[in-house]
């Protein structure tokens, strides 16, 4: 379970997170929002890559500052980005992973197989993780967060670079979690896994949370039948089509 | 439509001395004139060294220039050999390759735009070396402006043959081979190509051919005399940069023109050659190398965290080229040294001020765990987020990476003090005060050169080489070195009241800054944000 409590975080001036409260209990919570608006600086919240400048947040009881390798232990993260170490192989890479979250070998390396053979990926276990393409290391990130199997997932842009067949693996994954009492917290821009994914969703908006609730809850909010595009749209502001007519001609 | 693209080469240029926020201009002006220290001391001891050659009927002009033209010849063959790396890079695998080509540019504009890149690139040993030598030359001569500024303009013309030599034989290495796996190998070919001229280059003592130096060797001399005679040096690039200049400085501007014509012909030429034969493949895609690691054993399991912390480190260190290149400087630097020593054999160590002969390699090999030290967070790059948000601490992972280079370091040293024992002919007694002495200096240095690299760093986590403030990157190994020195001195003063005591108190000392740095530099990323 995660609780954001009432967190800030600025950038100089700049306020990226503004008192935002949230909890998140065992299912999928998807967030939303546009470019910029505080998304990814919430997960590095979480994950304590950045440190709030108010408010507290609990993994599964543990607060991240206070607590913070109790805190780390509960969940597993893949950034939107996959930067690894580029001059280690994906098995050298997901071993030592395995050997951070002390897990038993037997175990570690079944797990670590069957990821391996889920994403396709056995072929290329064992070359440098430099020589492979930003899907191939997508999926060695996600294999890194999964393969501890933790009680909390959290996950930046999870679908970019994948292709359709790892996407529906990860769906299937995400969705079997949740069904064993994880939390899984994902960002995304492709409203469609949203749509149909996700227990509950969450739309952030220049650092405050615009909407939140289940699908329904938000068509209900808005008195429409409309899809998620809609009130998306409708909740961070539309482009102005005159100004796109405008680049057209 | 060359220029935008020279436009971005030139951007990038300056990107390499921007620290990424805003620094005053007195510390912007810093790595700048870190870098002139070496031309500098090259022009003052050239143009004495000159000076005293035309002072000399034997020797005179002649003997200079044929020196200026061997000099920059071996310069050119270093050039060369140095230009394969880059020609790899910038030809074939530089990644915004793929963006270019898709742009409508033709193909022979990008590969002109990554050759110019790759020339100014290569151009760093002409700058520190080559150049200072021809400025004394003009220096000596009369230094007439006109002289100064031809050399400014004709040696870009130089580097570019140089560049040019080692871009053709690059592209007909690649024809047969992957490209990753050839450029890798010559990355640690230049390395030992460094470690070669170094260590040439301390053996023969350039003040043994200076008249006016305590060492002046006149056999040695006249051996470079026949030597010279021997050679012919006008069939060379080198030389013809060399005649230009020469004769413009003397006042005689029209025996400059055929060597002049040569040089930009030339150049014109090959450059031309390179950018046909690499626009003729059209092959811009990154050749992919499928090196195939063999999956060892599972061996860590539950509490074996810091063994797989320590193997990461070796691996890392193993596979990154331009790591492993800068250990085997340093190593073949330690080794070559006890050979350039210029002390007397004694018979043992009895007080602390027997150790004075050794003080230069105790500290030498400090500073140099020092450098090392520094880059090793910032050479986790972005991946050090997974780390930074695992359940682990940080003070194991630094430790790790002490041990990891602490064991590379011991090594060396027991081959370094292996090696001063064998020729000095020392008791093994005084042989392990030594290994200890130095293994307590390696500590030192990597515990200081960690530190300073936390806690003095731009995190700058895409390029390691920028992490660094210019400042802290120059004064890094002074302050090694202070360490070490406070740690040697209290040793060599408590070693003549008791030896065990003095060896305790220092071992006390390492324990202290030992543990002092790992805190400090534990603080500082536990508490860094990852932005």
């Amino acid at each position: 379970m995660i609780t954001i409590n009432n967190i800030s975080k600025s950038y100089n001036s700049k306020v990226a997170v503004d008192q935002l409260n949230l909890q998140i209990n065992p299912e999928l919570f998807v967030f939303l929002g546009p470019n910029g608006a505080g998304k990814t600086t919430t997960i590095k919240l979480l994950t304590g890559l950045l440190r709030p400048d108010a408010g507290h947040i609990q993994l599964n009881g543990h607060d991240i500052q206070i607590e913070p390798l109790a805190a780390k232990r509960q969940f597993g993260y893949a950034p939107e980005t996959p930067a690894l170490y580029e001059k280690l192989t994906p098995f050298e890479f997901v071993r030592l992973i395995l050997a951070i979250y002390q897990i038993p070998t037997a175990i570690g390396v079944t797990r670590m197989e069957q990821l391996f053979d889920i994403f396709e990926l056995n072929d290329h276990q064992n070359s440098l993780i430099e020589e492979l393409s930003n899907g191939m290391k997508k999926k060695i990130s996600l294999i890194a967060a999964l393969v501890h199997q933790p009680k909390i997932l959290i996950l930046d842009e999870p679908t970019v670079s994948l292709d359709p067949k790892a996407v529906r693996h990860l769906k299937e994954i995400m969705r079997g979690m949740v069904l064993r009492g994880s939390s899984v917290f994902m960002s995304t821009h492709i409203l469609e896994v949203a749509e149909t994914m996700a227990d509950r969703i969450g739309i952030i908006d220049h650092g405050k949370l615009a909407a939140l609730g289940t699908i329904e809850e938000l068509r209900a909010s808005f008195h429409v039948d409309a899809t998620l595009e809609e009130i998306f749209l409708r909740l961070t502001g539309e482009a102005s089509s005159q100004k796109i007519d405008e680049f057209l001609q | 439509m060359i220029l935008p693209l020279l436009k971005i080469t030139l951007y990038k240029s300056f990107a390499l001395f921007r620290t990424g926020r805003k620094i005053k201009p007195i510390k912007s002006i810093l790595p700048l004139l870190a870098m002139s220290i070496l031309p500098v001391f090259i022009i003052l001891r050239a143009r004495e060294m000159f000076e005293a050659w035309l002072l000399v009927p034997q020797l005179g002009a002649s003997f200079m220039l044929s020196f200026l033209s061997s000099a920059l010849l071996g310069l050119f063959v270093v050039l060369i050999l140095s230009g394969f790396p880059h020609a790899f890079y910038y030809l074939y695998l530089a990644p915004d390759l793929s963006l270019l080509a898709a742009l409508p540019l033709a193909p022979r504009t990008i590969f002109l735009q990554k050759f110019i890149e790759m020339s100014l690139m290569g151009c760093g040993a002409f700058i520190a070396v080559g150049l200072p030598l021809m400025i004394s030359m003009i220096w000596v001569l009369g230094g007439i402006i006109r002289a100064y500024f031809l050399l400014l303009l004709l040696f870009p013309l130089y580097v570019i043959i140089a560049g040019a030599i080692s871009a053709l034989l690059s592209m007909a290495l690649a024809a047969f081979l992957n490209v990753r796996r050839i450029r890798r190998f010559f990355v640690y070919l230049t390395g030992l190509i460094i470690i070669l001229v170094w260590a040439g280059l301390q053996f023969l003592r350039l003040s043994r051919l200076n008249p006016l130096s305590d060492d002046f060797d006149a056999d040695m001399v006249s051996r470079f005399s026949s030597f010279f005679a021997n050679m012919k040096f006008s069939a060379f690039p080198s030389d013809w940069l060399l005649q230009s200049i020469y004769s413009t400085a003397i006042r005689e501007p029209e025996r400059m023109i055929i060597p002049f014509l040569c040089l930009a012909i030339t150049a014109a030429v090959l450059t031309r050659l390179v950018v046909l034969i690499r626009a003729r493949s059209r092959d811009f895609s990154n050749p992919e190398i499928g090196r195939v690691f063999p999956a060892h054993p599972h061996r860590h399991s539950k509490g074996k965290l810091f063994a797989s912390l320590f193997q990461k480190e070796m691996t890392l260190i193993f596979r990154d080229a331009r790591v492993l290149q800068s250990y085997w400087i340093i190593t073949a630097m330690i080794l070559v040294w006890p050979f350039i020593q210029q002390r007397q054999a004694m018979s043992s160590i009895e007080s602390g001020i027997d150790l004075l002969p050794f003080l230069g390699s105790l500290l030498l090999i400090s500073l140099f765990a020092g450098n090392m030290a520094r880059q090793t967070v910032p050479n986790e790059r972005e991946a050090f987020q997974y780390l930074l948000s695992a359940p682990i601490s940080i003070r194991r992972v630094l430790m790790a990476k002490l041990l990891a280079q602490s064991a590379l370091f011991a090594g060396m040293s027991t081959v370094n003090v292996w090696l001063t024992a064998y020729r000095f002919h020392l008791f093994i007694a005084d042989a392990l005060v030594l290994w200890l002495c130095m293994v307590f200096c390696v500590v030192i240095g990597l515990v200081v050169g960690q530190t300073i690299g936390v806690l003095f760093g731009n995190y700058h986590w895409q390029d390691p080489r920028q992490m660094l403030t210019p400042g802290w990157n120059y004064l890094s190994p002074l302050v090694s070195i202070l360490f070490c020195g406070l740690g040697l001195a209290i040793f060599a003063a408590l070693w003549q009241v008791n030896q065990i005591v003095a060896f305790l108190i220092f071992f006390a000392y390492v324990g202290g800054v030992f543990q002092f740095g790992i805190m400090v530099s534990a603080k500082k990323l536990t508490k860094l944000e990852w932005i």
